[in-house]
């Protein structure tokens, strides 16, 4: 065995001879031809299942993770054909004997053998990549989860060629070396299939032997440091064994003793740092909705903790959800140190269960040093709503006005009612109910909320407003057009008239939706400005996407008002909305109104009678159906409204983004039938084919050439 | 490889090692309640084994009411109290779940919990296989989900959960 560093000269020369030997082999054309094929069903049938049965549901979700944890399967049949003739068919040719008296040492042999390969199974890879590409010429998506799919499927690749290597020294029949490539592969993968079987003590261990465990983050659009570390030091043993089983043949046997001996040290060592690396794990989330990390809105919550928090999930131990909970308890816990987190079995604390009053799997209790609550199940807004309701000194109140035909908080209509957000508004720590003026707005009311209406506001409520107003009062109203004429009157004295049209917007309508929709967004100087600015301006400078309207207004702003959002720049506004929304009318230059125009708006004036509130705030938006719980999960419907009455509460220093929960009518794919013919054909028939028509083209010329 | 490089092999693991427990995470706090599990719930273990072939008699007993079954030639047989008619299939079903439940989970090795509700016990049924060898069951109260009972083996002092199939066939056999 040769002792010296590698030479970038020689093993650069050696590697173009085995890319030759590689690329230029019929072989690789003919696996590569079985992979796509393999591939390319994967791809046909998991885009089938899709779009059958996950309508509705986020692309990436649903079909590239599917496709990623298929494509894995294939990679490990097809890399053992691959490396098998590595040293195995040179072996058995006789030829390593003359790589041999080449002036290499053997790991500038095994790099360059190591490279090539993997060059050669990445280039599989690559190829099925242009099934990916002709989706997203029907509809694009996101590239981070693809490309940490196609990340981790390299890490494998490497991994697989560097085992498949090491077991190719071992003998010189090809069929061998492949099957016990495979025998191994899948025996690293099946480690931890069955729970029961390897026993308790050994089961954590095989888990995080497992080479697919390590895989999954990847597959999810996500990449930890720990994964990388992992397939790093199989890499690194893999050669080590291959570069003692190449060394060898010049041996004394009184060398096999110390080789192996040294060969398990190096694998506690790799161990020891795969377990460092697992301690001090790093996470990069490339979903495009951040969905593995903590939202900046909750992140905010837990800096400004100021009591101990304990966060204790009750679990069923085997429970294939225990992972994620885990995880979400560790996020939660990483921000601030005043918060302590454990997941126990529920059946093995009763005491503990019945105590906080848990009765079912999942639970997530959120506990302070005197209160605590039970949340159903380990979501982030979920558990950190808990947190602010316990740690929040006083709750504060949000009244939803009744009396003239408003949307009610308490109504699970899907169409009217207001369950979903008050809900969510309870997660946020406010108290949610339906009040009357009747004798004024309550005392014990922080923000009035005005969902709509069909009946008319009299005088007296009106000066009962005013008087609310004159005292600091806080208030959000939402007008679809027509709504309310004398409540718009009253906004506009205030600064914020609700115009008597509708605004459309074909080039922002929701696609599919009705005519009227529209997608209105922050205009250009509220998206610049930055969340810690003492403006109202911070309920949508961070919105991460637009907020979807069914039927809006537009509203006509005085001094001191500030625009929240705006339809987009083809939009136009018209007093025709019966017309409009039976999808007849055109642009009129004489009566309508050119776009941009503002649909969402606030402002704040002092007042003098309120010590404890320095200024009245109102905010009006538009539209009310973007509350009911038909609409308020798209887009970013929710958090403008949280945001809003977060702002009217005066508690602007919680607003910032928060989780998305659904994103309906985005990262959806439809295909039409015709596309789907030509997905099919494409992945199963078109790419695989050019691989084997390559294959047969070499082999033709080579014949001829011979 | 010599002796040599194997050394420092183990060397850098030994290294690494003494790395990996120098920044070890503090202890997790003290337990503040009888019964409560580490950190990260343990993998389940298997309850209690009962081989069905050797099984020879099952006293189910609750309070003051007990019924004895002992295995005939052919089928099971009620010899306690011997004026009771019980459907065979009942008592196969009740002797099944009772074997079938040596598969359910092992929750704790300590009884002396009072959550688990053994100072009051529901149910006790004694299994003897043919060598006289007895399986105790005191069954507790029921798991924070309803979805299981607690059990102590007598002969060890384990706790097992015990399906709610076995309490429904004894609340038959019983009367």
């Amino acid at each position: 065995m040769r002792r010296r560093l590698p030479s970038p000269r020689r093993v650069s020369a050696l590697l173009r001879k085995e890319l030759h030997a590689t690329f230029a082999q019929p072989l690789l054309y003919v696996v590569g031809g079985v992979f796509l094929l393999l591939a390319g069903y994967y791809f046909y049938s998991d885009l089938g299942f899709f779009i059958t049965f996950g309508f509705g549901q986020n692309i990436f979700e649903n079909f590239f993770q599917l496709l990623f944890v298929d494509l894995r399967l294939v990679l490990l049949l097809t890399v053992p054909l691959l490396t098998m003739r590595l040293f195995a068919e040179e072996r058995k040719l006789g030829t390593i004997e003359l790589l041999f008296t080449y002036p290499l040492s053997d790991l500038e042999i095994l790099l360059a053998k190591l490279i090539a390969c993997t060059a050669a199974a990445c280039a599989l890879l690559a190829a099925t990549a242009a099934s990916l590409a002709y989706l997203y010429r029907i509809e694009p998506f996101a590239f981070g989860p693809v490309f940490t799919g196609y990340l981790g499927l390299a890490l494998l690749a490497v991994s697989f060629v560097a085992c498949g290597t090491f077991l190719s020294t071992l003998t010189d029949n090809q069929v061998v070396a492949a099957m016990s490539t495979v025998g191994t592969l899948l025996l690293l993968w099946i480690l931890s299939w069955n729970e029961a079987a390897p026993g308790i003590a050994t089961l954590g261990f095989l888990s995080r032997l497992s080479i697919f465990n390590h895989f999954e983050s990847f597959s999810r659009g996500v990449i930890e440091t720990k994964d990388l570390v992992y397939f790093g030091c199989l890499v690194a043993f893999a050669a080590a064994a291959t570069l003692a089983s190449l060394g060898s043949r010049a041996w004394p046997r009184s060398r096999l003793a110390p080789t192996v001996v040294g060969l398990l040290g190096l694998l506690v060592a790799l161990g020891i740092v795969d377990a460092l690396a697992e301690r001090h794990n790093v996470r990069f989330d490339l979903t495009p909705q951040q969905r593995y990390t903590l939202s900046p809105h909750a992140r905010r919550i837990l800096e400004k903790l100021s009591q101990p928090v304990e966060l204790i999930a009750f679990v069923r131990s085997g429970d294939p959800r225990n992972a994620s909970t885990a995880d979400l308890l560790e996020r939660v816990g990483e921000v601030s140190s005043l918060i302590k987190h454990r997941v126990v079995d529920v059946n093995r604390n009763p005491a503990l269960a019945r105590r906080y009053g848990v009765d079912a799997f999942g639970a997530i209790v959120v506990a302070t040093a005197d209160k605590h609550r039970v949340v159903g199940n380990a979501r982030e807004h979920l558990v950190v709503g808990a947190i602010l309701q316990l740690t929040r000194d006083t709750r504060k109140v949000v009244g939803f006005v009744g009396g003239h035909g408003e949307m009610d908080p308490r109504d699970a209509d899907r169409q009217r009612g207001l369950t979903t957000l008050a809900s969510g508004l309870r997660d946020d720590g406010f108290d949610v109910r339906a009040v009357t003026l009747d004798g004024g707005v309550p005392d014990d009311v922080s923000v009035l909320v005005v969902a709509g209406g069909t009946s008319p506001w009299s005088d007296g409520e009106l000066a009962l407003l005013d008087e609310w107003m004159e005292r600091g009062g806080r208030l959000l109203a939402l007008l679809d057009p027509r709504q309310a004429p004398e409540l718009a009157g009253w906004l506009a004295r205030r600064g914020i008239a609700p115009a008597p049209n509708v605004v459309l917007d074909p080039e922002n309508r929701l696609y599919g939706g009705e005519g009227v929709s529209i997608e209105a967004g922050p205009p250009a100087e509220i998206a610049a400005l930055d969340a810690e600015q003492p403006s109202s301006g911070v309920i949508t400078s961070e919105l991460s996407q637009g907020v979807l309207l069914s039927t809006a207004r537009a509203l006509e702003l005085s001094s001191g008002a500030v625009p929240l959002l705006q339809s987009g720049a083809e939009s136009w506004a018209t007093t025709a909305i019966g017309r409009a929304e039976s999808g007849d009318v055109e642009y009129d230059e004489v009566s309508d109104t050119r776009g941009p125009l503002v649909v969402a708006a606030a402002r704040e004036w002092p007042v003098a009678a309120a010590p404890d509130r320095a200024a009245a705030r109102v905010v009006v938006i538009g539209d009310v159906d973007l509350a009911t719980n038909r609409f308020i999960e798209f887009l970013s419907n929710r958090p403008v409204l949280h945001n809003a009455i977060t702002w009217l509460a005066g508690e602007e220093a919680l607003i910032a983004l928060r989780p998305e929960r659904k994103k309906m009518g985005r990262e959806q794919l439809f295909l039409s039938a015709g596309q789907a013919r030509t997905a099919l054909l494409l992945a199963t028939v078109a790419l695989p084919g050019m691989s084997l028509l390559a294959a047969l083209a070499l082999y033709l010329w080579r014949r001829a050439v011979a | 490889m010599t002796w040599k490089g194997s050394f420092v092999c183990w060397l850098v693991a030994a290294l690494l090692a003494a790395v990996y427990v120098g920044t070890a995470d503090e202890p997790p706090a003290a337990r503040d309640l009888p019964g409560v599990a580490p950190r990260t719930p343990v993998p389940r273990e298997r309850g209690y084994e009962i081989d069905p072939a050797a099984l020879r008699s099952v006293e189910v007993r609750r309070g003051e009411r007990a019924v004895l079954l002992e295995r005939g030639d052919r089928a099971w047989k009620v010899v306690e109290p011997a004026d009771r008619t019980i459907p065979g299939g009942l008592v196969q079903a009740f002797v099944d779940q009772l074997v079938d439940g040596g598969e359910s989970e092992r929750v704790a090795d300590d009884a002396a919990n009072p959550a688990y509700g053994f100072e009051s016990p529901q149910l006790q049924v004694t299994a003897t296989d043919s060598r006289g060898k007895r399986l105790t069951l005191v069954v507790g109260t029921r798991t924070p989900t309803g979805t299981a009972a607690y059990g102590r083996i007598e002969e060890d002092g384990i706790v097992v959960l015990v399906g709610l199939n076995l309490l429904y066939y004894a609340d038959l056999l019983l009367g």
